[in-house]
């Protein structure tokens, strides 16, 4: 009378197995594969619109901005004025995509289903990080890939201006290795706003990317606050100071403190990513609110 | 499945199960469906159609061929009208005997009416029952 | 196997607490009917059945594992049908693909079948449909997971009278002796014949939890019957064809299960049902 093959046998095993954290229940490779294939597979309508939208934004802004450029010398998207838009688009857009953890454990109707997919904790989390990571930002250049190209075709058909349209994404990273940054920036301030708007998404769920900016502020004048009362007392301050990055600050030169800087980030990041985790361990249903 | 309200499920789909063998639905030694078959066919609980098919089988009006599933026994049908002839002597009888006693209605007089419907049936093949 | 044990939960601190001291065992080869009245807590027990909120006392295990760890171990012995829930927006056929890889025991045949009882189609988006369609879909491929414990709350709200039945039928055919299903419901009538074990909710702990034929052979339900004929009974309400009672059981006779007139009176004489099922199952 029964057609299926759960053997008694068979679950003994697995219950056995299940009886400690076993690695495969923390972290399975395979089940990793499926669970971002899954995500992946029902984003798919979710992200096109994400390409066409950016990619539509970021032709229309090259297009507007495009006279503003010296004629036909440069490429448009290699101007300043369109680079910091680029980079501040980019950076805003990560943070939203690393808030939309939120949406998706935000409403109960959704948390629901996304806790209890059989993938572990640590699986789920770290698809997001690596969306965050690799996929939005494919997604975003090859937006801003398309937009440059159409941004030039429209400009000098409509205005008929010298097409120009450069190299794929030119000068985007050299933007970076000015005098005043480096890449190393580039790819701190990335993380960063992705652990951080994470983080944000697993405190609020609602306005998740307003609070978390809200926080972001608040924090920041709260370390000024304090620094600058701090600035009144000398001996607070080169305590500090001494604190913070060592007494032997002179003599490092400035890549040195890029990295000392950047040291402390990662540490940040660790911290905040462990705390990610660990709200998102700890989810439940709220049944109160709804 | 319309069920009557006061006898209980697993009877019910027992004497659904009998009409149908009776009607010639399922043939004698033909199988008949899974439990969940029928549990789906009727909305029922697996569980209740188990009991039903284990009633069946006490009765001999079905057999159980291990890992195949249920077959309609070759006697089905006298074993079918067996105990409803017992069901009835059992309880429909006295209920019949103790409305002739609280009415007063003689036996004779049911004796000549019982023959007088006898007549009337044998005399008139269309009413008379497959 | 799942086991509840004293199970302690209350939403604030000070007040009435949701669950004081539940214990319940759910085997496998019944269907679970979980009554109570709204707002009792039957959604909060199912959600702590697979680990989706944690009781403040006590411990929820499947197989000796606590579910609140939420191991994919655990969680892909455990479907839950919600009873409000978002699909995503991709055809049924990506929807089945991409999710039954994580259900060991996924039969797609089983799935097409459940579609074809339902009259579902293959839509092309599975977030454009009703939450009764919507359901459909979820209680299809939730049974052909083949999961050994299936949670479903309020499966029947949402859906249409035909639906009804046909979620009867579906559950009849998808259910086996390796499973065991939990249904939430306040909607008896929908689930009548479907239950084969009953547990009420109330005042924190479970007032009844007891197989059907436990029950009948306690208590003994008339439906249409004379005012004489009730006299003694248990619980009894005046309909157009007569009195519908519950009455003492003393020999053991067989009665079709009322499972409303069953929860109505546990709700209004809870002592009453405590001292009659007092005795552990023989």
């Amino acid at each position: 009378m029964n057609e299926y093959d759960i053997t008694p046998n068979a679950q003994e095993a697995t219950a056995s197995v299940a009886a400690r954290p076993t690695a495969s229940n923390l972290f399975n490779l395979k089940r990793f594969g499926r669970y971002c294939s899954k995500q992946i597979h029902e984003w798919k309508r979710g992200l096109l619109l994400q390409f066409f939208s950016l990619a539509g934004i970021y032709t229309l802004l090259m297009f507007l901005f495009h006279s503003t450029d010296e004629k036909g010398l440069t490429p448009s998207i290699a101007s300043t004025g369109i680079q910091i838009i680029i980079w501040l688009g980019f950076f805003v857009y990560i943070a939203k995509s690393a808030s939309s953890l939120a949406d998706q454990i935000g409403r109960r109707s959704k948390r629901v289903l996304y806790l209890v997919v059989p993938a572990s904790t640590a699986e789920k989390y770290i698809a997001h990080l690596l969306w965050t990571i690799v996929l939005y930002p494919i997604l975003f250049f090859a937006a801003i890939l398309v937009a440059q190209y159409v941004s030039e075709v429209a400009s000098s058909m409509i205005r008929g201006e010298a097409f120009n349209p450069g190299t794929p994404l030119q000068g985007l990273l050299t933007f970076w290795n000015n005098n005043m940054y480096s890449t190393s920036f580039l790819v701190n301030y990335t993380i960063n706003i992705i652990v951080t708007f994470t983080l944000g998404a697993t405190l609020w769920q609602k306005n998740s990317f307003l609070k978390t900016i809200a926080a972001c502020f608040l924090l920041g004048i709260i370390v000024i606050v304090f620094y600058t009362t701090l600035l009144d007392k000398e001996e607070l301050e080169s305590l500090f100071t001494f604190l913070v990055v060592g007494n032997y600050l002179d003599s490092f030169n400035n890549n040195d403190l890029v990295w000392i800087l950047n040291g402390i980030s990662a540490v940040e990041y660790l911290l905040f990513g462990y705390i990610g985790y660990m709200r998102m361990k700890e989810l439940e249903i709220n049944e109160t609110k709804r | 499945m319309q069920f009557k309200e006061n006898q209980t499920i697993y009877l019910q789909i027992a004497e659904r199960i009998s009409d149908e063998i009776l009607l010639g639905h399922y043939a004698i030694g033909a199988r008949i469906p899974s439990v969940r078959e029928y549990a789906a066919l009727v909305e029922v609980n697996a569980n209740t159609v188990m009991r039903s098919y284990e009633f069946l089988q006490t009765q001999g009006i079905i057999f159980n061929k291990r890992g195949i599933g249920f077959f309609v026994s070759p006697d089905a049908k006298h074993k079918i009208k067996e105990y409803r002839r017992n069901e009835f002597l059992k309880t429909e009888l006295p209920r019949f005997f103790m409305q002739l006693y609280t009415l007063h209605i003689p036996m004779d007089e049911i004796d000549s009416m019982y023959r007088e419907f006898i007549n009337n049936l044998t005399s008139n093949p269309s009413n008379q029952e497959s | 196997m799942l086991q509840i044990e004293n199970l302690e939960f209350s939403y604030h601190k000070k007040k009435t607490p949701i669950f004081n001291g539940i214990s319940l065992t759910i085997q496998p080869g019944s269907v679970y009917g979980l009554l109570g009245k709204n707002g009792i807590g039957k959604s909060t027990l199912l959600y702590m059945m697979c680990g989706l909120m944690f009781p403040h006392k006590g411990h929820v295990t499947l197989d000796g594992v606590e579910v609140r760890h939420r191991y994919p171990e655990t969680l892909e012995k455990i479907f839950l049908v919600p009873e409000e829930f978002d699909l995503p927006a991709i055809s049924v056929d990506a929807y089945v693909r991409r999710n039954s890889v994580f259900y060991p025991h996924f039969d797609r045949e089983q799935f097409d079948r459940y579609l074809a009882d339902f009259e579902l189609e293959n839509v092309k988006n599975l977030a454009k449909t009703s939450m009764g369609q919507k359901k459909k879909y979820l209680v299809s491929f939730a049974l052909a997971t083949n999961t050994p414990l299936l949670l479903m709350d309020e499966p029947t709200n949402g859906m249409d009278i035909p639906s009804k039945s046909q979620f009867r039928k579906v559950i009849a055919s998808g259910m086996n002796e390796q499973k065991s299903i939990v249904i939430s419901t306040h909607q008896v009538r929908d689930l009548e014949n479907m239950i084969d074990r009953i547990d009420i909710l109330e005042g924190g702990r479970l007032l009844l939890d007891r197989d059907t034929a436990d029950i009948t052979s306690h208590l003994r339900f008339v439906k249409g019957a004379s005012e004489a004929d009730v006299e003694g009974a248990l619980y009894s309400v005046s309909t157009i064809a007569g009195y519908s009672a519950i009455l003492p059981n003393p020999t053991g006779e067989e009665s079709p299960l009322d499972i409303e007139m069953l929860f109505n009176y546990a709700i209004e004489k809870p002592a009453e049902i405590e001292r009659i099922f007092a005795n552990p199952v023989k």
